[in-house]
């Protein structure tokens, strides 16, 4: 019903193009929901207390997770894309 | 219209709810949504209630609405998030009503007659919780015996409310109600109303309804309709397929005037792309283009009829060009632009020439690549420099 064509004027994250950079994610994969726990970037760790909102986004034939979180300080936007099977960081 | 309860559901400041959900550092804050990533040169898709506050409102200038709240957030639109979202409050509702109907990204009706009204009331409070408890966000609601007497009862209620209409209190109710708070009833409209001393919907119902035919034509009698608590639409079912699209159309406004026309050929093969992509999609053709465009000045629309439908987007581009021909344009200085597919027919791989025939199969293996691949993997070179 809906065809908004979210991403004809703007890139995929993770695309070259757009910001966002590889992180190592600690996760966890529980009865069909994937809840991730911390996070690694440039050798300091994020601990994630809390997770906002999640929600996916088709990209071709895979599919790309999202997760707004925050840490004790700040919020920080994850993503998983499940083709590629890589954890990125939205900047 | 007896023993029909009807309940509308509409999310209260949709994108702008979840964009608060997704930062809770956004909560409490006036927030604008913006339809372009670029702060000072878009249109507020939507804003928070804290932004309402200062008179702000969607479809404004995004450089308005910050003169009315400098310290306002900005986050442009992100429809990811939100059909992902209305699509999960949409799975829900199939909990409570075969009948129920999506009626935009963020409004829901449910047909709820089988149920007395408390039970309606208990289910319109629980859809309510269950839409907080999981996305965060606030909804509200409008219980009526028709559906656009529910939409109103639901907006008038706005935020995170419910008001229950019963048969009996619609006439009451619409009885002080500006005409100008009937969706459907735009500022023109409102304007003709107004200029025959018509302000409330108590006013409009007192008008004879063949007057109101005579001088608004069917619109009259949906107006008299209306203002009588009276619609007989129905809500469909949320197994039925949607029906096929009488239309098919892109537009896009601009954050600079286009000057060249070499420029303005390629947004229109641009829209002529996406228009296609989607006539292919839904395997539809269509015989009427129409093209759109608004200058600094003028307004030109044009819709010519060709003799054969077609679902390629070259094809489609050349109609264009040719209605652009006919507006015999001297200055470009465009700032939006639409393109329209219309008089659609079902598609025919019938192909007379064999170039047709590679044709087709090109379009087939671009739009496999862009299935697989994502939206935009591969298109064509005309429009490399408005896509980038």
């Amino acid at each position: 019903m809906f065809n908004l064509q979210a991403r004809w004027d703007r890139p995929f994250p993770g695309d070259s193009s757009s910001n966002s950079e590889a992180v190592e994610v600690t996760a966890r994969f529980f009865k069909g929901k994937i809840s991730p726990l911390y996070f690694i970037l440039k050798e300091s760790r994020f601990n994630i207390a809390r997770i906002n909102y999640s929600w996916t986004e088709r990209k071709g034939k895979g599919l790309i997770y999202y997760f707004s979180v925050s840490d004790k300080n700040d919020n920080y936007c994850l993503f998983l894309d499940a083709e590629a099977m890589s954890w990125r960081l939205l900047t | 219209m007896a023993n029909r309860i009807i309940l509308h559901i509409d999310m209260d400041a949709f994108f702008a709810s979840v964009e608060q959900a997704v930062n809770p550092g956004y909560k409490g804050r006036p927030l604008l949504v913006g339809s372009r990533g670029r702060k000072f040169h878009t249109v507020v898709a939507a804003c928070s209630y804290e932004a309402k506050a200062f008179g702000i409102h969607s479809g404004m200038s995004t450089k308005a609405a910050l003169r009315l709240c400098p310290w306002a957030d900005f986050v442009p639109a992100d429809s990811a998030k939100y059909v992902y979202t209305s699509d999960r409050i949409e799975e829900m509702l199939r909990d409570y009503s075969d009948r129920m109907e999506r009626a935009s990204i963020d409004e829901f009706y449910l047909d709820l007659s089988s149920c007395l009204i408390h039970q309606a009331v208990r289910i319109a409070k629980e859809i309510k919780a269950r839409i907080k408890e999981r996305f965060f966000i606030t909804a509200s609601a409008g219980l009526a015996p028709v559906k656009i007497i529910a939409k109103i009862a639901a907006k008038a209620s706005k935020p995170d409310g419910l008001l229950l209409l019963e048969e009996k209190e619609v006439l009451g109710f619409l009885e002080n109600l500006p005409v100008g708070k009937i969706p459907g009833i735009g500022a023109h409209l409102k304007e003709q109303l107004n200029n025959i001393s018509v302000f409330t919907c108590g006013q409009l119902r007192r008008i004879d309804p063949q007057a109101l035919l005579s001088r608004f034509n069917k619109t009259g009698l949906w107006m008299a309709q209306v203002s009588r608590g009276e619609d007989c639409a129905e809500v469909g079912y949320w197994q039925e397929e949607a029906s096929s699209p009488k239309s098919i159309s892109h537009s896009h406004t601009m954050e600079k005037e286009i000057l060249h026309r070499q420029e303005l050929e390629a947004w229109i093969r641009m829209l002529s792309e996406m228009v296609a992509s989607r006539l292919r999609k839904e395997k539809l053709e269509s015989r009427i283009s129409s093209l759109y465009l608004r200058g600094r000045e003028a307004v030109f629309s044009r819709e010519k009829n060709f003799q054969f439908p077609t679902a390629d987007p070259a094809r489609i581009y050349e109609r264009n060009l040719w209605i652009l021909k006919s507006f015999q344009l001297k200055i470009i200085s465009v700032r939006a632009l639409g393109v329209c597919a219309s008089g659609l027919t079902p598609a025919q791989e019938l192909y007379l020439f064999p170039v047709d025939r590679k044709r087709g199969r090109l379009l087939a293996a671009v739009d496999k690549i862009n299935q697989l691949q994502g939206e935009w993997a591969i298109y064509p070179a005309a429009i490399g420099r408005v896509k980038n």
